[in-house]
C-alpha cells in the first residue's frame, strides 16, 4: 500500500482552477520531487495535503485513511509534517524552544520534548544555534530551523516546500545530504524545488505540474526526455541530461 | 517546576517581607500597596490571554464586572457569602469567556478585530447593567459595611492586603506553571505564528479557549475583591472602558508574556496613578493623560516592556563577562 495516495484532487479559487484532477502516490521510503513553473499549483497541493486548504473534489488517503477533511493539527498528529515556502520561525523564541514546540506534538512532557528537540537539532546540525532567537538567524539557518521543527513532530511523511531557495551552492549540497539522511531514517519525503540539478539527483521519482494539472510522472531520466515537460518547463538544455 | 537554591531563599525573603512590612504601614500607604497588588493581579490574569497566548483583549472589564456583580448581588439580595459569590462569578465569567471565545476564534478574529469584539462585549454588558432594574441599574450596588471574614468585609485594610497577596501569589504560581508546561509553549506558538503552530500539530482553537477560560475565571475573582474592598460598584466602575485599559496597561508596560511583568508594571504605575490622582485632584482626568503618555512612550521605546529591557541589559552584561577573559 502506498503511504500517500492523491486521487482526482481539485481546488478552485473563484474562476481559477489551481489544482485540477491531480492523481499521484508516494511509496513508503521514497523521495518524490515535484516540479512545475510558477503558479503550477505545487504549493496549493501542499496546502491541500497538509489541511490548510479544503479541496473541492477528490481524495487524499494517508496510510489508506481519508484525511482530506481534517484540520492541519490533526494531519500533523497523523504523521504528516510540512515546511512553509516563506519560512515562519517563532521569531521571539529561541531555536531550542522552536523545535521543542514541534517535539511536543508527540511528547507532552516539556523536559523529554526538549531532549528530543536537542537530538533533532544535532541531526540537522543546528545545535550550536540553539540559544539564538528566531529573528537573529540567517536565511539558510531559518530554512534549516523550519525543517528541524517539522522533523521534531516525528512525521512519517515530510513535505518540504522549496527549502533550498535562496541558498548558496555549498549550502544546497548540505541540504541535499540532510534530506537523504532524513530518508535514511525511514521518513518519506515530498519535495517541491525549482533547482533542476538538485531535484534530478535527489528524487526517486518526479511529478510535473503545469497549470494545475499533472502532465508527467516518472524517474528523473524519463522526465528529462518527456517532450511535454521540456516544452512546459525544462527548456532544451535539460532535454537529454542523464542521471 | 524547577527551584534552585538562591531563588528559594529570595522567595522566602520576599514572602516574609510582604507579610510583615504592611504591619508597620499607615492606612494610606497600605492602600497604595493593596492597589499595586490588586492591579498586578488583574494584569496577570490578562497576561495569560493577552501576553502568553497573544490574544489582545481590550474588554477584560467584561469578566471583571461579571465577577463584581455576581458576588455583590448574591451577597446583598440573597445573603450568600461573597467567597462563594467569588467562585460563582468566576464560573459565570468563564462561561462568558468560552462563549465569546467560541464566536471570535471560530471565525478567526485576530488582533484588532478580537480586541474590538471584547470591547464591544464589555460595552454591551455595561449598557445592560445600566438599564436592568434587577441589577439596580445606574445606581449600582452598595455592599453593607461590616467586619466579618465570612462576609469578606473588614474594618481594617490589613485583611484585604493579605487576601490580595494570596491571590497574586496564586496567579504568579499559575503563570509560572503555565510557562513551563506544554500549555505555555503552545500559547507562545499561537502568539508568534498561528499557521506555523497549526502545522506543528497545535489545535489553536482549543488552546485559545483554554487561555480565555483561565483568564476570564481569574479576572472575575479580582472583580469580587474590588467590590468588597471599595464597598460599592456601578456599571461604569465594573464594565467601563477605563477598567479594561487599567487592566491591560500594567502587563504592557511591565512586559507581556513574562511571569512578573504585570506586577512590575503595577509597581511603577499604580503608585503613580494614586499619587497623581491626589496631587491633581482639581484637574479631573489629568492622571489619565499622564497614564496615556506613559503608555505611548512604552509602546514606542520599550515594545517588550520593562522586563524586556531588563533581559536585554542582562544579556549585555553576560556578553561582556564572556568577552573579558580575553
Amino acid at each position: 500500500m502506498n503511504l500517500l495516495e492523491v486521487k482526482g484532487l481539485t481546488k478552485r479559487f473563484g474562476g481559477v482552477t489551481a489544482v485540477n484532477r491531480v492523481d499521484f502516490s508516494i511509496a513508503r521510503g521514497e523521495i518524490l520531487g515535484m516540479i512545475g513553473p510558477n503558479g503550477a499549483g505545487k504549493t496549493t497541493l501542499f496546502h491541500l495535503i497538509s489541511g490548510f486548504h479544503l479541496g473541492d473534489e477528490g481524495h487524499i488517503l494517508f496510510k489508506g485513511e481519508e484525511i482530506s477533511s481534517l484540520r492541519p493539527d490533526q494531519i500533523c498528529k497523523k504523521g504528516i509534517a510540512r515546511t512553509f515556502q516563506i519560512v515562519r520561525p517563532f521569531s521571539h523564541l529561541t531555536v531550542l524552544q522552536n523545535v521543542t514546540i514541534g517535539a511536543l506534538n508527540r511528547i507532552p512532557e516539556v523536559n523529554l520534548a526538549q531532549q528530543v528537540a536537542l537530538e533533532t537539532l544535532r541531526f540537522t546540525g543546528l545545535d550550536k544555534k540553539k540559544n539564538q532567537v528566531g529573528i537573529h538567524l540567517t536565511t539558510p539557518e531559518r530554512k534549516r530551523l523550519e525543517l528541524t521543527r517539522a522533523l521534531a513532530t516525528r512525521p512519517e511523511l515530510l513535505l518540504l516546500d522549496e527549502v533550498m531557495a535562496g541558498l548558496r551552492p555549498k549550502e544546497i549540497e548540505e541540504m541535499v545530504r540532510l534530506i537523504q539522511d532524513i530518508r535514511g531514517k525511514g521518513i518519506t519525503v515530498l519535495v517541491i524545488e525549482h533547482i533542476m540539478k538538485v531535484i534530478m539527483s535527489l528524487s526517486d521519482r518526479i511529478v510535473v505540474l503545469n497549470y494545475g494539472e499533472k502532465i508527467a510522472t516518472g524517474t528523473p531520466a524519463e522526465i528529462a526526455k518527456d517532450q511535454k515537460v521540456i516544452k512546459a518547463y525544462l527548456g532544451k538544455e535539460y532535454a537529454f541530461v542523464e542521471r | 517546576m524547577k527551584f534552585s537554591g538562591p531563588s528559594v531563599a529570595y522567595s522566602i525573603l520576599g514572602l516574609l517581607a510582604s507579610l510583615l512590612i504592611p504591619l508597620f504601614l499607615d492606612a494610606y500607604y497600605l492602600h497604595i500597596l493593596i492597589s499595586i497588588l490588586f492591579w498586578g493581579y488583574l494584569g496577570s490574569c490578562w497576561n495569560i490571554l493577552g501576553g502568553y497566548a497573544g490574544q489582545f483583549s481590550f474588554g477584560h472589564a467584561a469578566f471583571f464586572g461579571v465577577g463584581a456583580y455576581t458576588s455583590s448581588l448574591l451577597f446583598v439580595d440573597a445573603g450568600i457569602s461573597p467567597w462563594i459569590g467569588m467562585l460563582l462569578g468566576a464560573i459565570l465569567a468563564l462561561l462568558l469567556g468560552l462563549f465569546i471565545g467560541y464566536l471570535c476564534f471560530r471565525y478567526g478574529l485576530k488582533g484588532p478585530y478580537f480586541a474590538l469584539s471584547m470591547l464591544a462585549c464589555a460595552q454591551m454588558l455595561q449598557i445592560i447593567a445600566v438599564n436592568w432594574k434587577a441589577v439596580k441599574g445606574a445606581l449600582g450596588v452598595l455592599i453593607p459595611l461590616g467586619d466579618s471574614f465570612l462576609n469578606f468585609t473588614f474594618k481594617n485594610r490589613l485583611p484585604y492586603y493579605y487576601v490580595i497577596l494570596a491571590m497574586i501569589i496564586g496567579i504568579l504560581i499559575l503563570t509560572k506553571w503555565i510557562q513551563e508546561k506544554r500549555l505555555g509553549y503552545y500559547f507562545f506558538a499561537i502568539r508568534e505564528d498561528e499557521d506555523a503552530a497549526k502545522a506543528l500539530g497545535i489545535n489553536i482553537q482549543k488552546y485559545k479557549m483554554i487561555a480565555m477560560a483561565l483568564s476570564a475565571f481569574t479576572t472575575a475573582m479580582g472583580g469580587t475583591f474590588y467590590a468588597q474592598y471599595y464597598y460599592y460598584i456601578d456599571p461604569s466602575l465594573s464594565f467601563g472602558g477605563p477598567v479594561s485599559i487599567d487592566i491591560l496597561l500594567r502587563p504592557i508596560v511591565g512586559g507581556p508574556g513574562t511571569v512578573f511583568g504585570p506586577l512590575v508594571g503595577s509597581i511603577l504605575l499604580s503608585p503613580l496613578s494614586e499619587i497623581t490622582r491626589s496631587l491633581f485632584r482639581q484637574y479631573s482626568g489629568l492622571h489619565n493623560m499622564i497614564f496615556g503618555s506613559l503608555l505611548i512612550a512604552t509602546v514606542i521605546f520599550l515594545p517588550r516592556g520593562i522586563m524586556g529591557l531588563v533581559k536585554d541589559i542582562g544579556h549585555q552584561i553576560s556578553k561582556k563577562k564572556k568577552v573579558e577573559p580575553k
